[in-house]
This record gives C-alpha cells, sequence and structure tokens, in this order.
C-alpha cells in the first residue's frame, strides 16, 4: 500500500537545493553557446526540478489524494 | 542601421516613438484588452450563481488551465517589470534569484501544502486559508488576525500590478514628456480587471489567466529574439556585455551576493501563503490536476524568466542609467515596429492583470466567508448576497489599490519584496497546521505577532533608504530572518502550551 506522505521527496528537495548554491558555478564569466555558463546552469537546474517533480508524481505520490 | 539612429558603443539605438506608432500600439492594446474583457465575460456563461461556484469555480478545473492559472497568478509586474529592471542594475544573477529559486522551492510547497490543502478544502468545504486555520485551532480570533495581516500584505503586492499597469502605459507612450499619464493605465487595468473578475468569478478569472499566460509566454519569447536581433543575436549581445559591463555576466560578483542569493531563496515560500493561490489550489477537480502542475511548473518559470533577463541585462547595451521608465518597455518601444510593439505591451499588461485577478477574487472570498459569514450573518447569507459581498470587496479592494497607486512611489520590485517577505513569513505557521498535529492555536498567533512584529520593524528600518535595503548593508535580506523566526517561535509556543484535542480529521493518517 501507498504510504500516506512521502519524506524522500524532502531529500531530492535537499540535493537541489544543494546545486543551487553550487559554488563552483560563482565568479566565472564564461560562457556556454553564448550564453554565461551560470546562467546555463541555473536553467539545467529548473529542467532539473521538472525531472524530479515527474518522479514524485510517479513514485510518491500520496494515496489519500485519489481517495478523494 | 535599419532605420535605427546610431545607439552605444556603435550598436542600433532606440528609436523615438512617433504618433504613428503610437496609435498602433494603443489600438493593439485596446484590442488585446477588449478581448481579455470577452474571454472573461464568456466565463459568465456557465456561472451556477453560486457563492462555491463564484469563489472557486465549484472545484472544476482541469490540469492545463490549472498549470497556466498558478503561472499567471505567480507572475506579476514583478516578473516582467521588477526582474528586467534588476537584472538591468545586477545582471545574470537575478534569474538566480527568482528564476530557479522558484524552479525548485515552489513544485515541492504545491506538492506538500497545495495537495493537502485541496483535500482538506474539498472534505470540509472550506474556501479561504482563515476557515481553516479557525477551523484547526479552533480559534475565531486567530483568523481575523490572520485576516487582518493578510490583507495588509497583500495591499503592496497589489499595488504592483496597478502601479504597474499605470508605469507600463505610459513609458509604452513615450515616457514623461507625452505619455499618457499613468493613473489612465492604472485605472484601465483596474476597471478591466473589475469588469470580469465581478461578473464570472473564479472560472472566468482561470479563463482569462489560461489566455494572457499564454500571450506572455508567447511575447516574452518573441521580445527575446526580436529586441536581441537587433544587437547583433544573443551571442554578439552577450559579448558586447562582457567586454563593457563583465560585471553583469559575472554570477555573484557583487561581494554581498552570497547573502543576497540565500535570502533569496526563501522568498519562493511565500506561494505556501498566499489566498489567491490557496483558492486555485481549491478549484483543481481532481489531485491528479496537480501532477501536471508540479511537471511543468519549473519549465513554464524557465520560460518566462530566461528571457526576461537576458533582455533587462541587454538593455545596459541601449540605456545608460539611470532609467526614466521600466527597461524591458523601454526596449520594446525603441527596438520593435508598432505592432509587435502593441503585442509586448499587450504582454505586460497580461502579466500584470492575470495576478491582480486572482487576488482581487481572493479578497472577496476572504471577507466574505471570514468576515460577513463569521460575523453575525452565519449560514442565514444566501448564496447570491455571498457572491455580491465577494463582487463589492473585490471592487472596494481595487478602488484602494488604485488611490494608493496614485501616491506610491517606491520601485515595483522594492514593493513586491517586501510584500513577499511577510507571506513568506507566515508559510511556517500554514505548514505546522497541515503535517504537524501538536502545533497550537498559541503557536500559530505567536507566529502571525512575530512576523508582523519583524515585518513592521525592517520596514521602518528600511525608510528612507537608497536602494535595496538588506540588513546592515550585509546583503541579508529581512526574509531571512523572519522565516527562521516564525518557524522558531511557532515550534517553541506550541511545545510550551497545551495540545489540541481532536485534530484527527485534519490528518489523513489517522
Amino acid at each position: 500500500m501507498k504510504a500516506l506522505v512521502y519524506r524522500w521527496p524532502l531529500a531530492a528537495f535537499a540535493l537541489l537545493a544543494v546545486a543551487f548554491f553550487n559554488p563552483a558555478a560563482w565568479n566565472n564569466d564564461r560562457f556556454l553557446a553564448g550564453i554565461p555558463l551560470s546562467l546555463v546552469y541555473h536553467s539545467g537546474l529548473c529542467v532539473a526540478a521538472s525531472f524530479v517533480m515527474w518522479a514524485v508524481t510517479r513514485k510518491a505520490w500520496p494515496d489519500y489524494l485519489d481517495r478523494g | 542601421m535599419g532605420g535605427y539612429p546610431q545607439g552605444l558603443a556603435g550598436l542600433p539605438g532606440p528609436r523615438l516613438i512617433g504618433q504613428a506608432r503610437k496609435n498602433m500600439i494603443l489600438t493593439v492594446v485596446v484590442a488585446y484588452l477588449s478581448l481579455v474583457t470577452f474571454v472573461g465575460l464568456a466565463g459568465h456563461r456557465f456561472f451556477k450563481g453560486t457563492g462555491e461556484d463564484y469563489f472557486v469555480a465549484s472545484r472544476s478545473i482541469g490540469p492545463a488551465v490549472l498549470l497556466l492559472t498558478l503561472v499567471g497568478t505567480n507572475m506579476t509586474a514583478f516578473t516582467m517589470l521588477g526582474v528586467s529592471g534588476e537584472a538591468y542594475n545586477r545582471g545574470v544573477m537575478v534569474f538566480a534569484f527568482v528564476g530557479s529559486s522558484s524552479a525548485i522551492l515552489v513544485p515541492f510547497i504545491f506538492y506538500y501544502l497545495g495537495t493537502r490543502c485541496w483535500w482538506l478544502g474539498k472534505r470540509h468545504g472550506y474556501v479561504t486559508q482563515i476557515q481553516l486555520i479557525r477551523d484547526r485551532y479552533r480559534s475565531g480570533a486567530l483568523g481575523t488576525l490572520l485576516f487582518v495581516v493578510i490583507v495588509l500584505l497583500m495591499l503592496p503586492y497589489i499595488l504592483i500590478g496597478v502601479k504597474g499597469g499605470g508605469d507600463a502605459l505610459n513609458a509604452i507612450t513615450g515616457g514623461a514628456n507625452d505619455g499618457i499619464p499613468p493613473w489612465v493605465g492604472s485605472l484601465t487595468v483596474c476597471a478591466v480587471t473589475f469588469l470580469y473578475v465581478t461578473y464570472g468569478g473564479m472560472r472566468s478569472t482561470s479563463w482569462v489567466n489560461t489566455f494572457q499566460t499564454t500571450v506572455f509566454m508567447t511575447v516574452s519569447a518573441a521580445a527575446f529574439f526580436v529586441i536581441l536581433s537587433k544587437f547583433g543575436g544573443v551571442e554578439a549581445a552577450m559579448q558586447s556585455l562582457r567586454e563593457r559591463h563583465g560585471e553583469l555576466v559575472i554570477f555573484g560578483a557583487e561581494p554581498s551576493s552570497r547573502l543576497r542569493l540565500i535570502s533569496y531563496f526563501f522568498i519562493p515560500l511565500c506561494t505556501g501563503a498566499f489566498p489567491h493561490l490557496y483558492t486555485h489550489w481549491l478549484s483543481a477537480k481532481k489531485a491528479h490536476a496537480f501532477r501536471t502542475v508540479l511537471v511543468f511548473y519549473p519549465l513554464c518559470f524557465l520560460v518566462v524568466n530566461f528571457p526576461i533577463v537576458l533582455l533587462g541585462m541587454a538593455g545596459r547595451l541601449a540605456f545608460e542609467p539611470p532609467l526614466d521608465g521600466p527597461i524591458l518597455v523601454k526596449l520594446i518601444v525603441g527596438y520593435t515596429g508598432g505592432l509587435l510593439a502593441g503585442c509586448l505591451a499587450a504582454g505586460v499588461f497580461a502579466a500584470i492583470m492575470s495576478s491582480l485577478d486572482s487576488q482581487s477574487l481572493a479578497l472577496g472570498a476572504m471577507f466574505t466567508e471570514d468576515i460577513v459569514r463569521h460575523y453575525g450573518f452565519d449560514d442565514q447569507l444566501s448564496e447570491q448576497q455571498q457572491v455580491m459581498f465577494g463582487r463589492m470587496f473585490a471592487a472596494a479592494f481595487l478602488a484602494l489599490a488604485f488611490v494608493c497607486s496614485l501616491f506610491a512611489d517606491q520601485s515595483i520590485f522594492a514593493l513586491g519584496t517586501w510584500s513577499l517577505t511577510g507571506f513568506a513569513g507566515l508559510l511556517p505557521m500554514f505548514a505546522a497546521s497541515l503535517y504537524w498535529r501538536r502545533s497550537t492555536k498559541a503557536g500559530a498567533g505567536a507566529a502571525i505577532c512575530t512576523v508582523a512584529g519583524l515585518w513592521a520593524y525592517f520596514f521602518a528600518d528600511s525608510l528612507g533608504f537608497d536602494g535595496t535595503y538588506s540588513i546592515g548593508g550585509s546583503g541579508l535580506l529581512p526574509i531571512a530572518v523572519i522565516v527562521p523566526a516564525s518557524a522558531g517561535v511557532m515550534t517553541l509556543v506550541s511545545l510550551l502550551s497545551r495540545p489540541p484535542a481532536d485534530t484527527a480529521r485534519f490528518f489523513p493518517e489517522s
């Protein structure tokens, strides 16, 4: 039976947050495809967040929501 | 130069707005506003005449409309005008401040809070978050305190839209010299919003938001390609920027950037406490509608913020500070033709009104359900009377915001940040009410008072401050203090007060 509240999405969120504050993305003026690398990196985080949420909706959807 | 005068450092300069272009822009804007009104009024055809239908569309909204409505509601003048303005001043880091931080945080807030609120709303018949808090903690006074705090915080947030509409129309039509006075644009935004919100309620608001979100996402993409093509394309524009304003393309160039980034990561928390997002959550037909929202919300934020940040940065290639109007509007007017400029101007209005309508509707719902029904009328209020009170208060609040917009002189971004700070501070209280059985009425009340007290203290401290205020000039914004303080007080006071009885019906685990 599915759980009512899942906690692993919080771990996924923590990983995204760590990536958000990644110091490697700081203080450089490098470009990728004509766009500042840090902007490309943070755009990638948006896409990663979408994938994580896709996994959350597939694997951590609380059972009680669909029972109404 | 293709009709463009010589600009800064050999790049094409902005064109001045002539009467013919001005007329074209105004024609497109008027046509757009008419279309918005038509879509909004069309929603009224399905109106069932009940309070629940007016405030939450009888909980019938599907996934696509819910997604675009939530995105549109969360995009304001703050996004279109404020973000581009901040990117003009601070550069690429603004994308992390408002784009990627929201793309990461907001879906999790919808997942943990939005779905739970939807479930409770459907189960217990709530249409406002104050009903939930009153019921959960069995305290009418707590609900009234929350109502007052939310209304006070909402006023500057609504002002963003009303003032943004006036500023945008003024700048689009020529600016300080011969542009349309800002109050005309503000009045127009209020009037159009008033029409479809009061007539059709949540269904009209959702339909219009869906339409407007589509418009401003398309428009920001069009603006991105058309305007940057005048600077030789994205790559050439960014290269020019690196040569002339290198600090704008470096992430974290300012010494205080790290603390500022930490502070801005707290700001999306406000979405968990917004009354207008709460009513949209409750309008969902099924929990499954949230799945689409969760997956696509980060991508929508990327699509909207990416071009706007780059456009704001590229604005430095064309306009030297200080600016006499929003940078996005100055780029639109200076670098696009009349028809496209009109469409882009309509996109700015779309972003503004897609929030203003939901905010007005939510306040109308709160006034009707949490004040009028709670004090005095209770179940004697007919469905028609509920709708009438909702309409009256939405109209009154729009009128108040319009009057205030005539006197407000702070930048749109600063106004927005203060409002969002207060709402983010309320999130720990809402989260505790949904997930922590041991949380108490005293804890919730203390948390609300802490937020109000700290907010007022920092706001008073910021008065007369030039630029974005931070604590002691460190880069740390008040939000980074208010949110942890609110969470700490909620926890501590709850543990020190008597546990509430009979909370099982609020927890699906039971």
